[in-house]
């Protein structure tokens, strides 16, 4: 079979990106589709006023576009590598004392267009049934694990267990928030975050959910970011955030705020590694 | 159970069914360019790839099995496409295809350039029979293997094969002729 030449090899390449959609399109879509799914039998609203049609659904509207934009960005359609790893890898050697290795990150075979084969695999709760319970897990501490149905306590294995599946589910939300800040999306990414912190509300990496609002609300000039940030790098003085909140909330740029990063800290630089 | 035998028929409970939300995540871009290329003119494009993933969302309850997943979820892109496409020329008489691409903003040049790439490869795609085209889309567009291809379509293998050999060289052809008219009139 011929093979393709570079040229058309590239048109084809570029013309597959400019034929897909853009975000504006999934999410406009999403708004017409919601509508038309949740619609009482025999009322389905006409597709094209879908978007404009408002009714009491929206608190569902609402929740399901958090959770599709948030599987969208999990999906990895532009190829993005790890966030937070130095952070979390941290994090999680220090509090599980196990396998301080984090789990590869989906990789995406794509660019911005993501095919079923590779994406479908990718999908982590389509691939990870395991992980199905801990979507929503609930967290970590012993002292709230569940008991069970013979008034037992679950073991301590598996106490580890689900404080390492609920870690995991962290992290992956992590990822998503990191991957938003990275793509200038600070909105996203709060919204990202407020879904974790439903989630999980007591998870176990607090410091990177506080350095990840704080870029966020630095992106977005929020009032408080900048005193916040100043916060945080006090109370944080060795974190591997440090460096980036420094720089993204621009801490530097006044002399009397430049801050050295602290010895012996590798500040997780992600925007090169995408 | 599995995940996918509990999918109710209304979204009433939302956010527990993750499957359709990674289904509609990772496939919602194949759905658009598909749909775009087997001639859902852009006018209906929004309504057919809603079609698309409410087909699916009361399908998904029935459906089993990740290796078909593509395969049924090709299968209804291509039923709603020609529906929609059929539906929509018949009460209009289709634009010329330069005006039915999507109007684009002012964007620098590599962004030019891949819009000029995509018109030049959705006119060409529009111009081969359907059999050619889905081909062509599938192969060449979204890159599958020719026996995922093959039994995307349903097609036989050597069958396949033989429309994406004819598909390539009049891809060839016109990506020949475009380029010489391009460099004579640059």
């Amino acid at each position: 079979m011929t093979r393709l030449d570079d040229a058309e090899a590239q048109v084809l390449e570029q013309a597959r990106r400019a034929l897909g959609p853009t975000m504006q399109d999934q999410e406009r879509v999403l708004q017409s589709l919601l509508v038309r799914i949740s619609a009482p039998p025999g009322t389905t609203p006409s597709p094209s006023n879908g978007v404009r049609a408002k009714s009491a659904t929206w608190p569902l509207r609402a929740g399901w576009s958090v959770v599709v934009i948030g599987a969208i960005a999990l999906s990895g359609g532009l190829g993005y590598r790890t966030g937070f790893e130095a952070g979390i890898a941290k994090q999680r050697s220090g509090n599980l004392g196990t396998n301080a290795s984090l789990p590869a990150p989906p990789e995406p075979s794509r660019e911005a267009a993501p095919t079923p084969v590779a994406t479908a695999e990718h999908a982590p709760r389509m691939r990870e049934p395991d992980h199905e319970s801990v979507s929503h897990p609930p967290v970590t501490h012993v002292d709230n694990a569940p008991h069970t149905a013979s008034g037992a306590r679950p073991s301590a294995e598996s106490v580890v267990a689900i404080e390492k599946l609920g870690l995991d589910e962290e992290v992956r939300q992590l990822r998503r928030v990191e991957r938003a800040i990275r793509e200038s999306n600070p909105r996203f990414a709060l919204v990202l975050l407020e879904e974790l912190e439903q989630a999980i509300p007591k998870g176990q990496l607090q410091e990177e959910r506080d350095a990840a609002r704080i870029m966020a609300s630095c992106q977005l000039d929020a009032d408080d970011a900048v005193a916040d940030a100043r916060t945080f790098i006090k109370k944080h003085g060795s974190s591997a955030y440090r460096s980036r909140v420094v720089e993204i909330c621009r801490l530097a740029s006044a002399p009397s705020e430049r801050i050295s990063p602290a010895p012996g800290t590798d500040a997780p630089e992600m925007e090169n590694q995408r | 159970m599995s995940q996918l035998d509990i999918l109710p028929e209304s979204v009433s409970t939302g956010p527990k069914h993750p499957e359709f939300t990674a289904i509609y995540a990772n496939y919602f871009a194949f759905v658009w360019r598909c749909l775009r290329t087997l001639g859902v003119p852009d006018r209906g494009l929004d309504d057919a790839v809603q079609e698309v993933f409410i087909v699916v969302h009361r399908g998904l309850a029935g459906f089993r099995g990740e290796s078909q997943l593509r395969t049924w979820l090709y299968g209804i892109v291509r039923n709603v496409a020609y529906k929609q496409a059929r539906r929509v020329r018949r009460k209009e008489r289709a634009e010329p295809i330069d005006d039915q691409m999507r109007s684009s903003e002012p964007t620098p040049s590599e962004r030019a350039e891949e819009a000029q790439a995509a018109n030049f490869v959705h006119r060409f795609a529009l111009g081969l029979d359907h059999k050619k085209r889905e081909i062509f889309m599938l192969a060449m567009v979204e890159q599958f293997s020719i026996p995922e291809v093959a039994e995307m379509t349903g097609v036989p293998l050597n069958t396949a094969y033989t429309r994406l050999r004819a598909a390539r060289a009049e891809f060839r052809a016109a990506l020949e002729r475009h380029r010489g008219a391009h460099d004579s009139t640059g």
